[in-house]
C-alpha cells in the first residue's frame, strides 16, 4: 500500500527551507503559470509574440536617436545597435523580473486566499516567463551580432563569451532574490511598490545600459562597480563585442552578492509565507 | 480499524482589527525595537495576548479559540455555525491558506481544498486552458487532468464553447465549468466550503449529488462547511458546531444540528402579561396568555415536520357577548395557511381558555407565526392579536437522497399509492 503523505500545519515558518523539492512537485503548475502568462499577454493583439522582438528594437532605435545622435554619448568602438540592444535586453530582463515578482502577492491574492501550493512557484514562474522572453530576444541579438560580424564591424568576440550564461544566471539570482524581498515587503506596506519603480529607474542610470563604464570618471568607478549589474552587463558586452570592463575578481564579488540577495529573499519570503494572507 | 487522518490540537487564530497604515508600522517598529534591540523579552508571545485586553493586543480579535478535533479516514465532517463564527477561518487553516497563531494540525494524505469554484480562472484564456490551469492550481497533475478531460468537459456541458475565452461565458457556464474541474479531484482529504451556495437550484442539486458520490467513495475523507442542515444531516458522519470561535458541540450530526438550531433561533413559544394594563385587549376582551407546546419525543429537541403543536390561550370577557375565537397561521412571508375558529357562543363575564392542535405531519418545514382573532356576532372583528407567536419547523427525511427544499406550505402524510396496471 502506498504510504500516505504526512503533513503538519502550525504557527512556525521554516526560514531556511530551500524550495527545490516543492518546485519539482509542482512543476506542472509552474509551467502552466508560465504558459498562462504568455498566452494571456498576447490575447487580442495582432502582432502577438512578435512584440517580444519589436519592443527592444524600438527602444534601441530610440536610444540610438536620443543618446547617441542627439546627446552624443560615446559607445566606444562597438556598433551602437549591438551595444544598446544587449544592454536593453539584459536590463529589461532584470527590471521586468523584479517588478513582476514584487507583484506576486498582489496579483495572486485571490488565488492564495483560496488554495495552497508552494508560494515560491509564482515568483519562479515570473522569472521563467522573463527568461524565455530574454532567450527569444537573445536570438534577435545574435542575428544582429552575426550580421555585424560578417560585415567585419568592430566586433571581437572572445572566450569571455562563455561567461555570459554565468552572468545571466547571476542576474536571474539577483532578480529573484530582490523580487522576493520586495514581494514580502510590499504585501503589507504598498508604499514600497511606488518606491521600487523609482529605485529601478535610478538603478538604470547608474548601470551601464545607455553608456559604457569606460566613460565614467575614474573616481566614481568603484562606486559603479558596487552595483553588480554594472559588471554583469559590461562582462557580457566584453564577451561579444570585445570592449567593456572585465575584471574576474568582480565576478566573484557579484556571485557573493547574488547569493546574499537570494538568501535574504528566500528567508524573508518563507517567513512571510502563511501569515501574509492576513494582511493583504 | 479506522485510522485518524486529521488531528487538530489547540488551534488559535488571531486577527488584527482595523487598517494597516503608518500607525501599524510605528507599532511594528516599536515592537522590533523592544524585542530585538532592547531584548525586553518576547512581548509578541501569544500567551500574553489571550484574555489580556489592555496590552498591545487590544486591537486584535481571536477568530478561533482552542479548537480540537479528530477526523478518521472515510469520515465526512460537517462544520456548522453562524456567519462569522469562524468556520471559514478554520477551513483556511486546514487548507493552509493561513497559519494558526497557535496550535497544530497533523494529518496524512493528499489534501485538496475547494474554498471556491474556479480559483485562478483567467478571463482571457479559453475554457480548455482554464481546465488545465484550475486543475493544476487545485493540485492535479497534467496526466490526471488529461485522463479526465472528456468527463470534465461532458460534465460541464460547455463543449461548444471550450475554445472560447471564459470572459465570454455566461455566469452559469462559468460556474459549471469550474465545478466540473473541482468535481473530478480525487484527493484523499477534500475540504469544501460553501461552494454549494452558488448557482441555481438545479446546480446545487448536482453539487450535492456529487458531494454525496465523493463522500461515498472509498477512503475519501471530507471536511465540509455548509448552512444546508439537510445536507449536513444526510452527508456527514460527524459534525462540529462552532460558536464565537470555539467548538460548542461536536459528535453525532443530528444532535449537533439540533443544538445549533436551539442556540440560533429565538422564537416566541409563549406570551403572557404580568399586569392587566400590559395585556392586549380592549373594553370587551383581554388576552391573558398564549402558548405553543410542541409534543416532542424523548430524543428530540427541535420541532420538525413530525411534531404536533398544541396551541393554548386564555382570555377574559368583560361583557356578555357572542364570540368566535379564531387562530390564524401564516408563513413568515405572510401567506395564510389556515384560519380555524370556534363555534359562535355566548360568553358571560369571566375567564376562558382555548385550545387547538396542529397535528404532526401537516406543516412543511419553514418559519410560521400565529395570530389570534376575536369576532363578535360572527361578523364584527372585535380584536386582532397579530403575530403573537412564532416558531420554526425543521425538515426531517428518512431514507431520502434528495436535499432540496420540499415544495408547498403543507406536507401532509397521506400516501400516494401506485399499483400495477399491466406489466409489459
Amino acid at each position: 500500500m502506498e504510504v500516505a503523505v504526512q503533513w503538519e500545519i502550525n504557527a512556525k515558518s521554516k526560514w531556511l527551507r530551500l524550495p527545490f523539492r516543492e518546485i519539482f512537485l509542482h512543476k506542472d503548475l509552474l509551467f502552466r503559470l508560465v504558459r498562462k502568462d504568455f498566452l494571456a499577454s498576447y490575447q487580442q493583439t495582432i502582432l502577438g509574440p512578435i512584440w517580444i522582438f519589436l519592443q527592444p528594437l524600438l527602444i534601441t532605435l530610440t536610444y540610438i536617436a536620443v543618446f547617441k545622435s542627439i546627446i552624443g554619448i560615446p559607445t566606444g568602438n562597438s556598433p551602437s545597435p549591438l551595444f544598446y540592444l544587449l544592454g536593453i535586453i539584459i536590463w529589461n530582463y532584470f527590471s521586468d523580473s523584479i517588478l513582476n515578482i514584487s507583484y506576486t502577492y498582489t496579483a495572486y491574492a485571490s488565488v492564495f486566499n483560496k488554495v495552497y501550493f508552494a508560494r515560491i512557484i509564482v515568483p519562479v514562474s515570473y522569472l521563467l516567463v522573463n527568461l524565455i522572453r530574454l532567450g527569444i530576444q537573445f536570438i534577435l541579438f545574435l542575428l544582429l551580432f552575426f550580421f555585424f560580424l560578417i560585415r567585419d564591424a568592430n566586433v571581437a568576440p572572445n572566450w569571455y563569451i562563455l561567461l555570459v550564461p554565468v552572468c545571466l544566471l547571476l542576474i536571474s539570482g539577483i532578480s529573484l532574490g530582490a523580487g522576493l524581498i520586495f514581494a514580502s515587503l510590499t504585501a503589507k506596506y504598498r508604499d514600497i511598490q511606488n518606491l521600487l519603480s523609482f529605485l529601478l529607474r535610478i538603478l538604470m542610470f547608474i548601470s551601464p545600459v545607455i553608456y559604457p563604464l569606460a566613460i565614467v570618471p575614474e573616481k566614481f568607478k568603484t562606486l559603479f562597480l558596487i552595483n553588480p549589474l554594472t559588471l554583469l552587463i559590461e562582462f557580457s558586452r566584453y564577451g561579444f563585442l570585445g570592449s567593456g570592463y572585465h575584471d574576474l575578481l568582480y565576478l566573484v564579488y557579484s556571485t557573493v552578492f547574488t547569493i546574499a540577495v537570494l538568501a535574504t529573499g528566500i528567508v524573508l519570503f518563507n517567513r512571510r509565507d502563511g501569515r501574509i494572507m492576513d494582511v493583504i | 480499524m479506522s485510522q485518524t487522518v486529521i488531528t487538530a490540537e489547540n488551534i488559535w487564530k488571531q486577527y488584527r482589527l482595523g487598517t494597516i497604515n503608518s500607525n501599524t508600522f510605528k507599532e511594528e517598529l516599536n515592537r522590533w525595537w523592544q524585542t530585538t534591540v532592547l531584548r525586553k523579552g518576547d512581548i509578541q508571545s501569544v500567551s500574553q495576548g489571550i484574555g489580556d485586553e489592555d496590552n498591545i493586543h487590544s486591537k486584535t480579535f481571536w477568530a478561533l479559540q482552542n479548537i480540537n478535533f479528530e477526523v478518521n479516514k472515510g469520515e465526512v465532517l460537517g462544520i456548522i455555525g453562524k456567519n462569522g463564527a469562524g468556520k471559514s477561518t478554520l477551513l483556511k487553516i486546514l487548507s493552509r491558506v493561513t497559519k494558526p497563531t497557535k496550535g497544530s494540525i497533523r494529518g496524512q494524505g493528499r489534501v485538496a481544498s475547494l474554498l471556491e469554484v474556479g480559483t485562478g480562472f483567467h478571463e482571457e484564456l479559453s475554457g480548455m486552458e482554464n481546465i488545465f490551469l484550475n486543475g493544476n492550481i487545485l493540485g492535479m497533475t497534467n496526466r490526471e487532468i488529461r485522463e479526465k478531460l472528456d468527463q470534465i468537459i461532458e460534465f460541464s456541458g460547455v463543449e461548444k464553447f471550450i475554445d472560447t475565452p471564459v470572459k465570454r461565458y455566461s455566469s452559469g457556464m462559468y460556474v459549471r465549468l469550474a465545478f466540473a474541474v473541482a468535481a473530478h479531484l480525487e484527493p484523499e482529504i477534500l475540504i469544501v466550503d460553501e461552494v454549494l451556495a452558488v448557482g441555481d437550484a438545479e446546480f446545487q442539486k448536482r453539487c450535492l449529488g456529487k458531494m454525496n458520490d465523493i463522500s461515498k467513495r472509498d477512503g475519501c475523507t471530507v471536511v465540509f462547511v455548509s448552512h444546508n442542515m439537510q445536507a449536513i444531516q444526510s452527508l456527514c458522519t460527524k459534525a462540529i458546531l462552532i460558536k464565537e470561535g470555539a467548538i460548542s458541540s461536536q459528535g453525532n450530526p443530528s444532535q449537533v444540528i439540533s443544538s445549533y438550531i436551539r442556540q440560533s433561533r429565538s422564537y416566541n413559544f409563549v406570551k403572557s402579561w404580568d399586569t392587566e394594563n400590559e395585556a392586549p385587549g380592549n373594553e370587551y376582551i383581554r388576552v391573558d396568555k398564549i402558548e405553543i407546546k410542541p409534543e416532542l419525543e424523548n430524543d428530540q429537541s427541535i420541532i420538525d415536520i413530525r411534531t404536533p403543536l398544541h396551541i393554548s390561550f386564555s382570555f377574559s370577557s368583560f361583557s356578555d357577548i357572542n364570540l368566535c375565537v379564531g387562530v390564524h397561521l401564516f408563513t413568515i412571508s405572510g401567506d395564510c395557511i389556515f384560519d380555524v375558529c370556534s363555534l359562535p357562543q355566548q360568553y358571560a363575564v369571566g375567564v376562558y381558555k382555548g385550545e387547538c392542535t396542529i397535528p404532526g405531519h401537516f406543516l412543511n418545514d419553514g418559519a410560521y407565526y400565529i395570530s389570534l382573532i376575536f369576532v363578535k356576532d360572527t361578523s364584527i372583528q372585535l380584536f386582532y392579536l397579530e403575530e403573537c407567536l412564532s416558531f420554526e419547523v425543521e425538515d426531517f427525511r428518512e431514507n431520502f437522497a434528495w436535499f432540496g427544499k420540499w415544495m408547498g406550505h403543507v406536507r401532509p402524510a397521506f400516501p400516494v399509492n401506485i399499483s400495477t396496471i399491466k406489466l409489459l
